[in-house]
């Protein structure tokens, strides 16, 4: 082949992201309504999974919390989408700049609004995220972990308690189904291109060295705290966006949607693939999905119900126990150097 | 880059009356110190002298609980350590501090990056100036790996190296910063004297290529005494002697201090070859 190695080396992950849009759009088109709910779950998972990648598996500070910036990213963008009339009658005591605010927007047919609304959500959520990263990040080990998780339980408590905005502990309804297999996988392809060029740039080096050895790496001019915040802030962005995509999917939801069980699965979905490694969530999350969605039909036969969450569970122990760097570590499988000779890849 | 190792000119490193206590231990105390830009000087002394507690106080991993640090004119008391390896001071770690998952030319790498500063969004659309940057600092990274001769272990985890190795990159890592003082602890710790003797070697190539200052804290009495020009010993915190080396070999205090501890080797060269502790 006469091609350049940028056109081979692009050659890959074109080639990944063609076969992707194919086989997304034969699902959406042949109306399989299973296959089609089962890839949005799968690619929102993946936003989430690689995020948390990036905040834990990339730094090595272990937060427990992503889930509750999920949680805001959802309430977050779900208030904003709410049609203007139903917001009124929906949520009577919004506070007045809230309630004048609407984002259902379209641009033809396209719902612009929709994604102004995931994109402002997320953006706020980050600011939360500085802030408390500012807090916690300075901490590791198990404070952060048990932090992080008193930050998972706040959310929480302050959504039920918001009742004006959220409706308590009752269900949030009514959100609008924007969200379909183009938008949740059109996002997942942003989050993984983001999370991958952080990877292999100054900022990823700065994350894996303070990593390995925090004292290594100040001796090499790599501060703490900005790479931390940085993985922080850009893990929870993307949280968020997963959080908009799941309410405007779900249409439906209450806080304990955003609890202990997801955070849990994300988790599992991490440690399975391996910390650091971007390909390795993606397969992580593959394969629980997978799983997951095996193991419920052997529940629905056998009427053992919770079964999927024991078997989970236990993969998950024996993962910690007997590989715990995970499928991958923090390697990768070069998709950019898929049709390259052997040679020519650096 | 070149350099004539003279004492011309200001001190490139000025500590004065530098104490640390831990908890009521004087780890070290009154620690005063001028060194000379290209000079190589040596900081001996037993198991506990408070050799280490005097690196960890000039590169800001610890602050003194007395005394300033002068570098190159700028009191840099209190700095931390993260700014004083960008200021120019580059340091090696007793226990061995390499990133052990990430390969050895990773390592160099994530040093090498110091000065090459490239903004998030650069990063993120890929632009040129991302490029560019990239290419500088695995160019710069190569280079040292080749000056270490550590080319043929670069997709190597780092903790998958030998004992000996593993100090090495360490010492790349640190010399990819591009530093204009070195402090090294211990770097021939756990050498058999061959690689010791190419050590030694090295260290004289990067201060002449380089136009490098060295602080070098060694048991190694054959490594201190050959390579220094100048040493410092300590006992219990404190100087007890400081000079060239055969004026420091001799000295009484010296021997005492040495003889005083349980070290075998102690005899002929009055100063024994001990292993360390950590
Ligand atoms: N972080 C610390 N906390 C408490 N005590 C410390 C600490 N670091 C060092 N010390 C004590 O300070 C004294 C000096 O230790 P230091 O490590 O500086 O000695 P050293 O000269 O490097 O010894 P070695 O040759 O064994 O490396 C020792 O008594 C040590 O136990
Ligand atoms: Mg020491």
């Amino acid at each position: 082949m006469s091609l350049t190695p940028d056109l081979r080396r692009a050659a890959g992950p074109l080639a990944a992201i063609l076969g992707l849009a194919l086989a997304l759009t034969i699902v959406q088109v042949s109306g399989l309504a299973f296959w089609q709910g089962l890839l949005i779950n799968l690619g929102i998972f993946l936003i989430l999974v690689v995020s948390l990648n990036l905040s834990n598996g990339f730094t090595g500070v272990f937060s427990l919390g992503h889930v509750g910036f999920m949680a805001l990213g959802a309430y977050g963008s779900a208030l904003l989408t709410l049609p203007l009339r139903e917001k009124h009658d929906y949520l009577p005591k919004l506070p007045a700049w809230l309630a004048g605010l609407h984002f259902d927007f379209h641009l033809g047919a396209f719902p612009l609004g929709f994604l102004a609304a995931t994109i402002v959500a997320a953006v706020v959520v980050s600011l939360v995220a500085l802030l408390v990263g500012l807090v916690l990040m300075r901490l590791s080990g198990h404070f952060v972990a048990v932090a992080t998780l008193g930050f998972l339980v706040i959310v929480r408590v302050v959504l039920i308690n918001a009742d004006d905005l959220t409706r308590g502990s009752r269900t949030f309804s009514n959100v609008t189904a924007y969200t379909d297999l183009g938008w949740v996988w059109a996002w997942a392809l942003v989050t993984l291109y983001v999370v991958w060029r952080i990877k292999r740039s100054q900022f990823g080096r700065a994350m894996f060295a303070q990593r390995e050895d925090r004292w290594a790496a100040q001796s090499i001019g790599i501060a703490l705290m900005p790479p931390r915040l940085l993985a922080f802030v850009v893990g929870a962005f993307f949280t968020a966006v997963a959080g908009s995509l799941y309410a405007h999917f779900i249409t439906s939801f209450s806080p304990n949607a955003f609890y202990f069980d997801l955070t849990f699965r994300v988790i599992t979905m991490l440690v399975v693939g391996g910390m650091g490694s971007v390909s390795g969530s993606v397969i992580g999350a593959v394969l629980v999905i997978g799983l997951a969605e095996a193991l419920r039909r052997i529940e629905d036969v056998t009427l053992l119900y919770g079964l999927s969450q024991i078997i989970l569970a236990v993969i998950f122990i024996l993962i910690i126990i007997f590989r715990r760097e995970g499928l991958l570590g923090q390697r990768e499988i070069a998709l950019d150097r898929l049709f390259m000779k052997g040679g020519e890849a650096e | 880059m070149t350099n004539a190792p003279a004492n011309l000119g200001e001190p490139i490193l000025q500590a004065r009356g530098l104490a640390k206590s831990f908890l009521g231990l004087q780890a070290l105390q009154d620690f005063s110190a001028s060194v000379r830009p290209g000079e190589i000087l040596g900081i001996i002394g037993p198991n506990g002298a408070g050799k280490t507690t005097c690196f960890n106080l000039l590169t800001g991993f610890l602050a003194p609980t007395a005394g300033t640090i002068e570098f190159k004119g700028q009191d840099i008391t209190g700095v931390p350590p993260d700014r004083i390896a960008r200021i120019g001071i580059a340091r090696t770690f007793q226990n061995i501090r390499v990133f052990g998952s990430l390969s050895v030319a990773e390592n160099i790498e994530a040093a090498a990056q110091m000065r090459h500063h490239t903004s998030l969004w650069e990063t993120l659309i890929g632009g040129p100036g991302f490029r560019r940057s990239e290419a500088e600092v695995r160019a710069r990274a190569r280079e040292y790996l080749a000056f270490f001769d550590l080319t043929p272990y670069a997709e190597r985890p780092a903790a998958s190296l030998p004992y000996g190795f593993q100090r090495r990159v360490e010492i790349a890592r640190a010399m990819a910063t591009r530093p204009s003082l070195l402090l090294l602890d211990e770097p021939a710790a756990g050498m058999n004297p061959a690689e010791s003797d190419d050590l030694h070697q090295h260290i004289l190539d990067l201060r002449t290529r380089f136009g490098l200052t060295i602080l070098l804290v060694e048991h190694d009495m054959r490594l201190v005494m050959n390579l220094c020009e100048r040493i410092i010993v300590l006992n219990y915190g404190e100087i007890i002697a400081q000079g060239k080396p055969e004026e420091v070999r001799a000295d009484p205090q010296v021997i005492a201090a040495y003889l005083g501890e349980d070290h075998s080797a102690g005899g002929a060269s009055a100063a024994p070859t001990g292993e360390t502790g950590a």
